[in-house]
């Protein structure tokens, strides 16, 4: 499976970790990565965000909605919307995988193929407001099209789901992609986050609770075995006791005597070499 | 910087105490949120509790008594205790994962019992001895969702704006999608981001109606919540829906959501006018008023 991988700024060292992790899970993978500083690698086809202006992206620039923010982060992770749209154009790529440079898997894309839907857009919800790329999968260009068109014609109202569904406050891109799930649901498929079970499904993705429960949260003390109740997984898991544990390096959850695998963990506190699966070997140096 | 870090020390403290009792001591200790509803008041309404992993003594079956049992219990309990009694009993049938219908009840409909059954989408009307059982609040075992000053603290606003309050997880069924959409494009729909309890018990408060898509369930706690904060849950019809509006509970049932449009504000208005005042009289979250319902339709 093909992997987009998107970084702005200086390359943080972890990037190697995420990038060993995606080659040592998935032997198929191929890793795409869009980054202002160059990888040089057998393993990776780069390329420059310079390269990614388009249509949307100068449609973004001009609307320049956190030209009040002095971190450029949030600017940057807004664009990543479309750079990724970009990324599958210049590298002519119908299919992809994406989520955060902090995220390590542990399941290859084969063995996951069955919880996702072709033709719509896969990705973890974290909050009723929240769409986050723990883990998304892009399965159709023209799908993923529609749906940076509809977060465009969201900006372009933005103060209208400002003042509608965050007290007037700036949203950020979850938030925007979370409204383009609103505008048109049937593009979107919810990956599994939390054990339903009616289902068979043994499979789990996560958006970020369980690495913040795992792993910590940067720049944050003590959050490391906590739960945030305002987010889903939180919610239930301090409802129902459901256990988290980090085991021969795979994240697992047990739930009524039952044990579910999780596919993927945010590494939020950034410490990954502590959460490299099973299989880890170290391509990239 | 130093509070901050104290107070997320506490908090984690707090919390690692709350996640050891819900995994250990939960379901050993038997709280009761009288005067709500809650299955633990239902239980404790039971003269026996039948679980298939437990012996059960046919012999002290009396006529007329109260069985309480979980629906995964259900076909045990018909072949060791429905095929080997004469007696009459009541049962009140707990279910947490499924919707009942017919299929579920393994002909018990037609034996000789009174039955109050959860999360069932059967119209009571068309059989004589069948009831609902509300799920009603969470457990007070649960602390946190179920703290009754939660409830006992809430405002119950009396002049309520009037819009449709949503607050749901909307990746727990597919069906709750469709009610995005209409968020999206409405105005007449106010979302809220769930942060915790009291918040979201005085936020819905403050208006006429609130939307109740089902979840893994039909019948959800969110129904008996915003019954008791006096605002009236939008619910998609079903022999569900259909049987509280038989119960004289106040509801509005929409075959589709997008049906809600269809209302004027005048007429949603009036609707709560008119429906709100089965709020004077009864407390339709309230112990009392389902004992009241359960003891009057028990077998004589």
């Amino acid at each position: 499976m093909n992997y987009f991988l998107h970084y702005s700024g200086k390359l943080p060292e972890y990037h190697k970790i995420t990038i060993n992790n995606i080659l040592s899970v998935d032997k198929d993978a191929k890793i795409y990565f869009c980054s202002d500083e160059k990888i040089d690698s057998k393993y990776v086809t780069h390329c420059y965000p310079d390269q990614l202006n388009n249509e949307f992206i100068e449609m973004v620039s001009k609307i320049n909605y956190f030209k009040d923010e002095k971190n450029q982060l949030w600017n940057t992770s807004l664009l990543r919307i479309y750079y990724l749209f970009e990324m599958a154009k210049l590298f002519s790529v119908d299919k992809f995988v994406h989520f955060d440079l902090d995220v390590m898997i542990y399941e290859p894309f084969d063995n996951i193929k069955d919880n996702l839907i072709e033709s719509k857009f896969n990705i973890t919800p974290m909050t009723e407001l929240d769409l986050i790329f723990g883990y998304s999968y892009v399965s159709s260009l023209e799908n993923y099209f529609e749906i940076c068109s509809d977060t465009i014609e969201i900006l372009n109202n933005i103060n209208y789901f400002e003042k509608k569904f965050y007290n007037s406050k700036k949203v950020n891109e979850m938030m925007l992609l979370n409204f383009a799930l609103m505008k048109n649901p049937n593009n979107f498929h919810l990956l599994t986050t939390l054990p339903n079970f009616n289902d068979n499904e043994v499979l789990l993705f996560d958006p970020a609770q369980y690495g913040h429960h795992l792993c910590g949260v940067d720049k944050k003390l003590f959050v490391k075995n906590t739960f945030e109740e305002k987010q889903y997984i939180g919610r239930e898991i301090l409802e129902k006791g459901y256990k988290v544990k980090f085991k021969n390096n795979q994240p697992l959850l047990f739930a009524n005597g039952k044990k579910y695998k999780i596919v993927n963990l945010h590494v939020h506190k950034k410490n990954l070499h502590k959460f490299k699966s099973r299989t880890y070997k170290c391509l990239l140096k | 910087m130093f509070i901050k870090v104290i107070r997320q020390l506490k908090r984690n403290i707090k919390q690692q105490i709350y996640l050891f009792y819900i995994r250990n001591f939960k379901d050993f200790i038997k709280l009761t949120n009288k005067p709500f509803i809650s299955i633990n008041n239902f239980k404790k309404l039971s003269n026996h509790v039948y679980s298939k992993n437990k012996k059960f003594n046919l012999n002290k079956l009396k006529m007329n008594d109260i069985i309480f049992l979980e629906i995964e219990n259900l076909n045990s309990f018909v072949e060791h205790v429905v095929n080997n009694i004469e007696v009459k009993i009541n049962l009140l049938i707990q279910n947490s994962n499924i919707v009942i219908v017919e299929e579920s009840l393994n002909n018990l409909l037609s034996k000789n019992l009174v039955i109050f059954a959860q999360n069932m989408n059967l119209d009571i009307e068309k059989y004589e001895n069948l009831h609902v059982l509300p799920t009603g609040f969470k457990n007070r075992n649960l602390i946190r969702n179920a703290k009754i000053k939660n409830y006992l603290n809430v405002s119950r606003e009396k002049v309520k704006k009037n819009n449709i309050f949503i607050s749901i997880d909307f990746s727990k069924h597919k069906n709750r999608l469709d009610l995005l959409k209409l968020i999206f494009k409405n105005e007449i729909f106010v979302f809220n981001r769930y942060s915790e309890h009291k918040t979201f018990l005085n936020e819905m408060s403050k208006y006429k109606f609130v939307a109740c898509p089902r979840g893994t369930k039909i019948d959800t706690v969110l129904i008996w919540e915003c019954l008791y904060v006096k605002s009236i849950p939008v619910l998609l019809k079903t022999d569900f829906s259909k049987n509280l509006k038989h119960l004289g509970i106040p509801i509005l049932e929409v075959e589709r959501w997008e049906d809600i449009l269809l209302f004027s504000e005048t007429e949603l208005n009036n609707f709560y006018q008119l429906e709100s005042e089965k709020f004077l009289n009864n407390e339709f979250s309230s112990f009392l008023f389902w004992d009241k319902y359960i003891k009057d339709n028990l077998t004589n």
